[in-house]
């Protein structure tokens, strides 16, 4: 058994300050169908219910004229003397009428998950975070920082100023996420400005420490990052928008106490990969395969770009393909010939066979 | 994690990935030397990725991956070649075979990465020296036309 893959540690300054070993969670699967789909279903659960008014359409007095009036029978505004007296009400066809089945606040606006199913998508979402082309897939600026996942050492957790989590970012050459994040604020289309969600922008770091001692408040105000403890974690938070490879900052508390988080967690075995090796090139290439495989044959040379000959007119690649034509071809080349030289002579009645006349005489 | 795995996980989507209309669907991400989004090539989802790219002193970088490097390491994982201004294209093409096929690194990247460092070679003798321009001789009514006009304004200069 290798030896348990580890983590630096960085120091506030950007030094390498130690190591602790992988948690074992960053070795999970990584299933982007149950991420995409959990995501999906948890991400309802944060709306807002929205209806229209309960009465909305129904505030008139109308009833139905009955048959005779030469007029639809939906129920119409009675009284005259206003453009609406006459006019048809009520029905969803029907302008000022309710509209088709209403819509209700008690709409079923949230989505059960299952909970191994839940802790399955947080799983596979650490475990991408910690490979460095899926946080690059996800668009975070992660060039310049030395590891993925990346740890810090714990004094940061009692950071309490901006400018100070603003320069441990910088020492860790993290920064240039927050930059993209700055440079993509952007101000928001719609009625959406008008109700708390002014601009949008790009997700940046997410820092996720053990023990909150001013670290929130500090990383408050940098633009895009978002914090969170180790304790709840959450997917909405570690694959935004459905996609996985969050750049998580972690605290040396946070990354040490994620196995006792785990391990806390009843019920829940840490999912597993099904094969140990997914290297496909490596697989083929194995003894185990190798030795059971036919060997390769001899070279067969393709040649797709010759010429196409058409089998009806050119006789070589005809007889290639079906071998009997050539005996048609030779007969009916032989029967013309008979008929070219002539109406053949019709054979003589030949006399009849000796046995046929030794018994035709015996009698 | 192999590569082959990680090349299923970005393929479908990737915030690199430039997908236009009926065409090819293109990538630009570092280490693409094609710029093609395909596994080949990609500069995400390989073990070896090389990465040819002008750097601000006018000359080629290669940027390669280290063979010792551990999958988690990003910057540290990487290693630079730098090649100066004065590098001429054949020494530059001469570099970036080496650094492909020569080494045992990707010997299938080495028809694309002579390609690239060629064709960055030329854009910067293009951009050192712009093509003369040259102005167009005009001929017929337009040269006329042309000749009285700048005379006109000979006259004004005169006169002022």
């Amino acid at each position: 058994m290798a030896a348990r893959p580890t983590v630096t540690v960085w120091s506030a300054s950007g030094e390498s300050s130690g190591s602790v070993p992988l948690p074992a969670v960053f070795t999970a699967p990584i299933r982007l169908d149950v991420v995409q789909q959990v995501h999906k279903s948890i991400a309802k659960n944060r709306r807002q219910a929205y209806a229209v008014a309960e009465n909305a359409g129904h505030q008139t007095s109308a009833e139905s004229w009955g048959t005779g009036r030469a007029v639809a029978r939906i129920p119409r505004v009675g009284g005259g003397g206003t453009q609406r007296s006459g006019q048809a009400a009520f029905g969803n066809m029907c302008r000022g009428g309710r509209m088709f089945a209403p819509t209700k606040t008690w709409r079923k606006w949230h989505v059960k998950v299952n909970q191994n199913q839940r802790r399955y998508a947080v799983a596979s979402a650490l475990a991408a975070s910690a490979l460095p082309s899926l946080v690059l897939a996800r668009g975070h600026r992660i060039e310049q920082i030395q590891e993925v996942p990346l740890v810090v050492s714990s004094s940061i957790e009692s950071v309490s100023k901006t400018k100070e989590a603003v320069e441990l970012l910088k020492a860790t050459s993290a920064y240039s996420d927050i930059t993209k994040v700055s440079n993509s604020r952007k101000l928001r289309a719609g009625k959406g400005k008008m109700r708390n969600r002014r601009y949008r922008q790009r997700r940046g770091p997410l820092v996720v420490y053990a023990k909150d001692e001013g670290l929130t408040r500090a990383f408050k105000n940098v633009p895009g990052v978002e914090t969170c403890p180790v304790e709840s974690l959450n997917l909405l938070q570690l694959a935004p928008g459905g996609h996985v490879g969050r750049f998580i900052i972690w605290t040396e508390a946070a990354i040490s106490a994620l196995d006792s988080v785990y391990e806390k967690k009843s019920g829940f075995n840490l999912p597993t990969a099904k094969i140990s090796s997914s290297d496909v090139t490596r697989l083929i290439n194995s003894d185990e395969i190798q030795s059971v495989v036919r060997p390769a044959g001899p070279a067969v040379q393709k040649r797709p770009f010759t010429q196409k000959k058409n089998p009806l007119r050119n006789k070589a690649i005809l007889f290639r393909l079906n071998p009997y034509a050539k005996t048609l071809r030779r007969q009916e080349l032989l029967r013309q010939e008979k008929k070219g030289k002539g109406s053949v002579k019709k054979s003589v009645p030949g006399v009849a066979g000796k046995e046929f006349l030794s018994i035709l005489h015996s009698a | 994690m192999s590569a082959d795995l990680q090349w299923l996980l970005v393929r479908k989507w990737n915030s690199f990935q430039v997908k236009g209309g009926n065409g090819p669907s293109f990538s630009k991400e570092k280490g693409n030397l094609l710029n093609k989004h395909s596994h080949k090539y990609s500069g995400l989802a390989n073990s070896k990725v090389i990465n040819i790219y002008a750097n601000p002193e006018g000359g080629i970088t290669v940027t390669k991956v280290k063979a010792d490097a551990k999958p988690n390491q990003v910057a540290s994982a990487r290693t630079h070649v730098n090649l100066r201004k004065s590098t001429g294209p054949r020494r530059a093409n001469k570099i970036a075979a080496a650094e492909t096929a020569g080494k045992g690194y990707r010997a299938d990247l080495r028809k694309v990465a002579v390609a690239r460092a060629s064709a960055l070679s030329r854009a910067a003798t293009r951009t050192a020296n712009p093509p003369k321009s040259y102005p167009t001789k005009q001929r017929g009514p337009n040269a006329k036309k042309a000749t009285s006009a700048s005379k006109k304004e000979d006259d004004v200069i005169e006169l002022d």
